[in-house]
């Protein structure tokens, strides 16, 4: 049987031709197809092609187990894929995880949303001081000295 | 990352993360910190607070911003009842008060006229009003909360009037799924079973109660805990002849004195539990501080018995038989196949033959606890690796535990808590642990006394999982621990957040300076030590004080201090003026004040 596939053209012109399983993990893409022509490229203005290319691989990943032995739901192919989850993570710079973040977003795929969200939380805020935090994610000090010395008073109880 | 955190993405990421680390967020930059007052904490349904005593300040500050909260859990260490009565409201559904020392039953009476809404309520509290106060205002709660599911109410003191609970089965509320009632009078309990009895059967009105429970029209309660003055026969034969469906039961007794042998607890009442043909849960603990008093009625039969009638036991926790001997024991482990708790307290003739057929059939063991059983050896706990399902392991005052066990400790791979108080181990069993991949996160050395600075330093300095895995270390009563050994702890448990060297003499000041000056590296670094133990650490000077202040221990909740010479010094208590979150106990508790804090002469400043 004849799968259909579906071609998605990124920000900067970049074609990629997937499976129609895989695209629709994404549940922004449908409305896009029932919008253009089903045959028609789908352009996603937001997405570059490097991040989209991380996004299906994301979902071709995912739609692979998915198929798997009775949906996939077996504990042993759910760890497997936990683990493929967590190196597809640790392999990102901190702007592509940022990029894929806001791409997961716009695509409105949730486990990737979900995932990136968390990943971003554990390893870039959790554990970690204010000046820590303020590195990692360079986010510049907007608070006046008096500001920031009540805001510190009334936390400094949970600092790490 | 400027469009990440600017959107309301940034409320996305936040929601993952715990209350501690939103207070550090919102000090980071004002749109973080709007994105957490307005976007995160609003949308909080539940917080747990139990890891710290706050101050009124603090946890004002806390409490603002979550106005949506459903479930909420405090330490109340140091809270008055007009603190207390200030977190109160219709909207919760679920609140646990632990640790109640100031505050006497009048918030029991706020709870009943502020909390209507309540399904689930936990209070914990020092016994501090007369019994006919007490009862009023207990009376007042249970009218004021018709919902209640949960209830479990613990008085705590050296002589609690047992009368307290006298009226209870009067007004608990038929919705209840779960009551915990301490202390109570075996008398008094008998008469509350001889209650749900007729609730359930006779008084209650089908169509109201259906609406509630619809799966069964009888009273619904499916777990029980009592501390008493006697469990005996008459007792157990009363809770399941009523409460056929319990799931859990929990007993303790603390017997003034030896019971009649009439109405002290045999074989019949342990039989009995058959009926409970749901029971996954079942606690029976006597506890006497000598020791004397216990189930002497109770023998190998009983403990038979009991694991032919209760086969779906999961877990299963005893104290107080010391006529029960190794095949006792050993017919509960083999009969009970999904056991995954087994704790055992004090049982003198409980030896390793107990566990000599432990093999794939008791595998489900998730935790064993064998407190104060001297005739435990090694072998024991080589059988027990066998359990490779094994998370905790308290060998507390099992004194024959030697080395040779810890290489099959070594091995398990899923153990996080390990429990070694007063075992005769040494240097070389740290080495073996310290070298393996065994993610322990919670350790005790305890009482260790032929473990020195050098097993500390095999422990951590070696490239074992341990190393990045430890929060909590006790290292207390240990007279081999110099400040050698908190050198090595500061250098390389960077994830150790609680600590304890109670009455460790060899502890000087360079170990406090060590610790408050931590180091905190870019990457990685260490966590902030939360709670500190230095009790009866005699060799500490004042000279230590001035690591109390301000920037050193910076994350630093609670620390012990009594009998030390801070103890009374007025430069102590200053300490914490900087920090009116950090609670200093000089009344010699163990970590937290989990224990004793009913004992407790409050510092005020």
């Amino acid at each position: 049987m004849s799968k259909k596939n579906i071609v998605l053209k990124s920000s900067n012109g970049i074609i990629f031709e997937v499976e129609e399983a895989v695209a629709l993990q994404s549940e922004t893409i449908p409305y896009m197809i029932e919008d253009d022509c089903a045959n028609d490229t789908i352009p996603l203005a937001n997405v570059t092609g490097d991040i989209l290319a991380l996004v299906i691989e994301y979902c071709k990943k995912h739609v692979v187990v998915a198929d798997g032995d009775g949906g996939g739901s077996s504990s042993s192919s759910q760890e497997d894929l936990k683990n493929w989850d967590a190196q597809f993570m640790n392999d990102l710079d901190q702007s592509k995880i940022f990029n894929l973040l806001l791409a997961a977003d716009f695509l409105n795929i949730k486990t990737l949303f979900d995932l990136t969200c968390q990943f971003v939380a554990d390893t870039m805020i959790k554990g970690k001081s204010v000046e820590e935090v303020r590195r990692t994610l360079n986010i510049e000090k907007d608070y006046t000295s008096e500001e920031e010395a009540k805001a510190r008073q009334e936390n400094e109880w949970a600092f790490k | 990352m400027e469009d990440v955190t600017r959107s309301v993405l940034a409320e996305e990421i936040l929601k993952r993360l715990d209350l501690e680390n939103l207070c550090s967020v919102a000090c980071v930059s004002t749109s973080l910190h709007s994105a957490v007052v307005s976007g995160v904490l609003p949308s909080l349904t539940s917080l747990d607070l139990s890891v710290f005593s706050p101050d009124e300040e603090t946890l004002d500050h806390v409490l603002r911003g979550c106005i949506g909260l459903r479930s909420l859990t405090l330490n109340c260490l140091r809270l008055s009842i007009a603190a207390v009565r200030g977190v109160l409201g219709p909207h919760l559904r679920e609140l646990h008060l632990l640790r109640c020392s100031l505050l006497n039953s009048t918030v029991l009476s706020s709870i009943g006229s502020l909390c209507p809404n309540l399904r689930v309520l936990t209070v914990e509290m020092a016994d501090l009003d007369s019994p006919v106060v007490f009862q009023s205002n207990l009376t007042q709660m249970l009218n004021g909360c018709p919902y209640l599911e949960s209830l479990q109410l613990n008085i705590r003191g050296i002589l609690v009037d047992a009368t307290a609970f006298q009226s209870v089965r009067f007004s608990l509320p038929e919705t209840l799924k779960a009551l915990r009632l301490q202390p109570l009078l075996e008398s008094e309990a008998i008469l509350l079973m001889n209650r749900f009895k007729v609730t359930g059967t006779c008084l209650s009105k089908p169509d109201y109660t259906a609406l509630l429970s619809p799966s069964s029209p009888s009273f619904t309660l499916q777990s029980l805990s009592l501390v008493l003055d006697l469990i005996s026969d008459r007792l157990i034969i009363a809770i399941t002849g009523s409460l056929p469906q319990l799931v859990n039961l929990d007993l303790e007794d603390r017997p003034e004195k030896e019971p009649f042998p009439d109405s002290d607890l045999t074989y019949t009442g342990l039989q009995s539990l058959g009926f409970c043909q749901q029971l996954t849960s079942l606690s029976l603990v006597r506890t006497c501080y000598n020791r004397k008093i216990s189930f002497k009625r109770i023998n190998d039969m009983g403990i038979f018995l009991l694991s032919e009638a209760c086969k779906g036991l999961e877990s299963v926790r005893l104290g107080g038989f010391p006529k029960v001997s190794d095949a006792g024991f050993a017919s509960l482990l083999h009969s009970c196949r999904n056991l995954k708790r087994f704790e055992v307290r004090g049982a003198f003739l409980l030896s390793d033959l107990a566990f000599h057929d432990v093999t794939g059939s008791t595998c489900s063991l998730q935790e064993v606890r064998l407190s104060t059983c001297p005739l435990i050896t090694s072998e024991a706990v080589k059988k027990l690796g066998l359990c490779s399902n094994l998370e905790l392991l308290d060998l507390g005052g099992c004194k024959s535990i030697s080395d040779s066990c810890l290489s099959t400790v070594s091995a398990l791979r899923k153990l996080t808590s390990l429990n070694l108080a007063g075992a005769d181990i040494t240097d070389s069993g740290m080495l073996v642990l310290g070298k393996s991949d065994v993610p322990i996160t919670q350790l005790s050395l305890r009482g260790c006394k032929r473990v020195s600075d050098r097993g500390i330093s095999y422990l951590l300095s070696n490239e074992g999982t341990i190393r990045r895995t430890l929060s909590t270390l006790d290292l207390g009563h240990m007279p081999g621990i110099t400040d050698k050994s908190i050198h090595t702890i500061t250098r390389y448990c960077k994830a150790l957040t609680e600590l304890s060297l109670r009455s460790c003499f060899h502890v000087t000041d360079s170990s406090i300076e060590l610790l408050a000056t931590r180091e905190r590296q870019t990457e990685g670094g260490s966590k902030q030590l939360r709670k500190l133990n230095v009790h009866n650490c005699v060799s500490l000077t004042t000279g230590a004080l001035r690591w109390l202040r301000k920037p050193s221990f910076a994350g630093l909740h609670w620390l012990g201090l009594g009998q030390t010479r801070f103890a009374g010094r007025k430069d102590a208590v200053t300490a914490t003026d900087q920090r009116p979150w950090l609670t200093l106990c000089f009344d010699g508790c163990e970590l937290g004040c989990y224990d004793g804090w009913e004992f407790h002469t409050p510092q005020r400043h």
